[in-house]
């Protein structure tokens, strides 16, 4: 077999899953107890890589089962069917509802486990969009460490820093996946019967972004290569007042929970309180969306600050009072220390200067199709958690991504372990392995060319300009156009440094592809949304239109185009309300 | 803001377990500017003067820990670590260093006394 000389090392297993924090975790737990061999990939170690560890974090279960497992004051007039309306109103009608149903009904027992497993949980929270309280205190620290014991109990074998780089495929099915493993570059082919994605969001396409450095959608991007749909592309989220200055702390939320804590104004470079001109009543209060889009109008229209955001100010308030903020803010907040951040040396006086923020990539609401059973389209090929569509429609609400990745994930475990119980493995084939070899090398063995740190910046500029929280139809065929001018420049892309050992610029030379694909997707998908919902606006259809776009759009590449096709969302119990609305005001 | 006009000198520890004998001592200039933080600098480095530097980092919000390095010959998270003059970066110790800055963290180097003294 010609193909095994193109491999450094080959694996064969029942069920491989990628990614290895919240879903993957979950999935690899659940695939292990169906019994057959289970194989984690990360693209970092186990528990110190991707969204889960990061979470502040609130992990949604509806208020009446929260009194119920673990006696905690929760609103007793709370369900599962409030918990359901709640989801469906917020995500904008666009959530396929027996697919919200199986969560909200699913979620308390998962959560459950988390605390058999050993997770302690603090204060039960109520954020916006929730009607009752419903954020069970679990940080994703803490999440991470009892998934990662409870892994390491059972006959997973977890395999870290390896970027998988694409899918291995025979016609439509996914026969396994090949990768680099990080710390040596050695090319790899995994031969499995069943694949789970669980690799998370593409939020590193934006240059301001709460996530982490490796989200940089490469699962949804080799779903995409493979033949996968995706659905709900256009709405990546957006939360406000994220810092940008210094550099060294964009992305950090601190301005953000600050504004939920303590009056701010948000102001422009005219010293406006520019929220008047879309909220005058609720101000910074507003929803995050608004938020976002009202700030981003006023970056795009010039009126930002010098780094390109707004300010947010607490200058209005009496010093004391300010001063006093730092001794009762919840948590790690005393004496403006947040998160091992001391403010006052990053950013000096929060009594005299305002902070630069932006709106931040937060969340991915769309990503690959699945099914209730976390099929994709695709045969043998299974996803969960952030990076699948349908969930969350246009906008999730808060506390929801955590519960989104231990009902999924273990689904995905459970269904991918029963389909891949005694099915042959697929047949690689030489060229399509060399092909993939070629594509991971080329930029190692180029003498020449463009940096790939230059067209990651060149992404996020473009991701930024032209489909953020605000666009336009001329700003998006801007956008299209330079991603056709970026993808000529990806056979060019060459990595200065060949030594084959955890070398940054070659992994980014990998990613700025799967970055590019994922931009591509959220254009071509905003280009034919033409109304403003959820978290994304467009200034030239600002209304929410319910009688034409109570769509979910699907997203697919044939003969190398990207393909769409509007589908009706499903509804199953609660039925959108008709008319075209404003944007921002939740019917 | 205050902005100091010299620029940091960084000495960085650079070893390539699989090539080298002895690790070296590598001296950058970075512009020195306010609110930096030390993960910035070795990103800066990384980006504008050695792209071979390997270190590692992910959420950059102090919560993941896998930017740990030895600053100055203390332990630090290299994201929420603010430069405050001249730096000595090094891998953390006691874990195997994948090369320069970047350490396996599912690989603690087993201490003498676990081995049961040798
Ligand atoms: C700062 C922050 C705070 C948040 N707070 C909350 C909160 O309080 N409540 C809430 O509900 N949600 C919160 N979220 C969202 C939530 O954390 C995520 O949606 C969720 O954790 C995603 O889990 P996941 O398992 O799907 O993906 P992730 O946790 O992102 O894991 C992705 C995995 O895929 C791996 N991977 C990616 N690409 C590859 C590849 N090519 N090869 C191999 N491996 C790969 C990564 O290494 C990682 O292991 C927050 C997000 C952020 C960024
Ligand atoms: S990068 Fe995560 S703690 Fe520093």
């Amino acid at each position: 077999m010609a193909w095994e000389t193109l491999a450094d090392e080959v694996l064969e297993t029942d069920v491989l899953i990628v990614g290895s924090e919240g879903a993957g975790a979950r999935a690899a737990i659940e695939a292990a107890e169906q019994g057959g061999r289970v194989t984690l990939l990360s693209k970092g170690n186990l528990g110190k890589t991707g969204a889960t560890v990061t979470g502040d974090a609130d992990i949604d279960v509806d208020s009446r089962s929260c009194i119920e497992l673990w006696g905690r004051p929760g609103d007793p007039r709370d369900s599962v069917e409030a918990f359901f309306e709640d989801m469906v109103r917020e995500g904008d009608y666009l959530n396929e509802q027996h697919l919200v149903w199986l969560h909200v009904t699913e979620a308390p027992a998962r959560v459950k486990e988390l605390t058999d497993w050993g997770a302690k949980i603090d204060m039960l929270t109520h954020a916006p969009g929730h009607t009752y309280p419903r954020g069970v205190w679990i940080p994703g620290t803490e999440m991470m460490r009892v998934l990662k014991k409870e892994v390491e109990r059972r006959p997973i074998q977890v395999i870290e820093h390896v970027l998988v780089t694409d899918l291995l495929t025979h016609g439509r099915e996914v026969i396994g996946a090949v990768g680099l493993r990080l710390t040596d570059g050695r090319f790899c082919v995994f031969r499995a019967r069943a694949v789970i994605l669980c690799t998370g969001g593409a939020m590193r396409i934006y240059p301001h972004t709460t996530a982490p450095q490796e989200l940089t959608g490469d699962g949804m991007a080799m779903a995409l290569r493979a033949g996968a749909t995706l659905v709900d592309m256009e709405f990546p989220m957006f939360l406000p007042y994220i810092m940008i200055d210094p550099p060294s702390l964009d992305g950090v939320d601190f301005p953000y929970l600050l504004s939920a804590y303590v009056e701010c104004h948000a102001l422009n470079r005219q010293g406006e309180r520019y929220m008047k001109r879309w909220d005058p009543e609720r101000m910074e209060r507003s929803t995050r969306d608004v938020n976002s889009v009202a700030a981003m109008v006023e970056i795009l229209e010039g009126r930002g600050s010098p780094r390109g955001g707004t300010y947010l100010s607490l200058k209005h308030l009496p010093d004391n009072l300010i001063q006093f903020t730092a001794e009762w803010f919840p948590e790690s907040f005393a004496h403006w220390k947040y998160g091992g951040f001391d403010m006052k040396a990053f950013i000096g006086d929060p009594t005299r200067e305002a902070i630069e923020t932006a709106p931040a990539c937060h969340f991915w609401n769309g990503g690959i199709r699945i099914n209730e059973r976390c099929e994709t389209t695709l045969p043998n090929l299974y996803a969960a958690g952030e990076g699948t569509g349908l969930l969350h429609g246009a906008n999730r609400v808060s506390g929801n991504a955590l519960t989104q990745t231990q009902v999924w994930g273990r689904r995905a475990g459970r269904f991918a372990a029963e389909h891949a119980r005694g099915r042959p493995l697929g047949p690689i084939h030489e060229e399509q392995v060399a092909a993939l070899r070629d594509r991971v090398f080329g930029p190692l063995e180029r003498r020449d060319g463009m940096s790939p740190v230059e067209l990651r910046r060149r992404v996020q500029q473009v991701a930024w300009a032209e489909a953020g929280p605000v666009r336009s139809g001329e700003g998006l065929a801007r956008g299209l156009q330079a991603c056709v001018e970026m993808r000529t420049q990806l056979p060019h892309l060459w990595v200065r440094s060949p030594n084959r050992v955890y070398n940054r610029e070659w992994t980014e030379a990998i990613q700025a592809e799967n970055m590019l694909e994922n931009l591509e997707m959220v254009i071509r998908a905003g280009v034919l949304r033409q109304e403003s919902r959820g978290s994304a606006y467009r200034r030239d259809f600002p209304q929410m239109d319910n009688e034409r776009w109570l769509v979910n759009i699907d997203l697919w590449r044939e003969r190398g185009e990207i393909r769409l096709a509007p589908t009706p969302v499903v509804v199953t119990s609660l039925t959108p309300p008709k008319g075209i609305f404003n944007y921002g005001f939740r019917v | 803001m205050s902005r100091t006009a010299r620029p940091i000198t960084v000495t960085v520890r650079r070893f390539d377990p699989g090539h080298d004998t002895q690790p070296r001592y590598e001296r950058f200039e970075v512009p020195s500017s306010h609110g930096l933080s030390v993960l910035q600098v070795m990103a800066q480095i990384y980006e504008q003067s050695s792209p071979s530097l390997a270190f590692m980092y992910s959420c950059r919000l102090g919560k993941c820990t896998s930017c740990h390095v030895r600053v100055n010959g203390k332990v630090r998270l290299a994201c929420s670590t603010i430069v405050d003059g001249d730096l000595v970066l090094e891998p953390v110790p006691h874990y195997a260093v994948i090369r320069d800055l970047a350490v396996d963290w599912s690989r603690p180097l087993v201490s003498r006394r676990e081995k049961g003294g040798a």
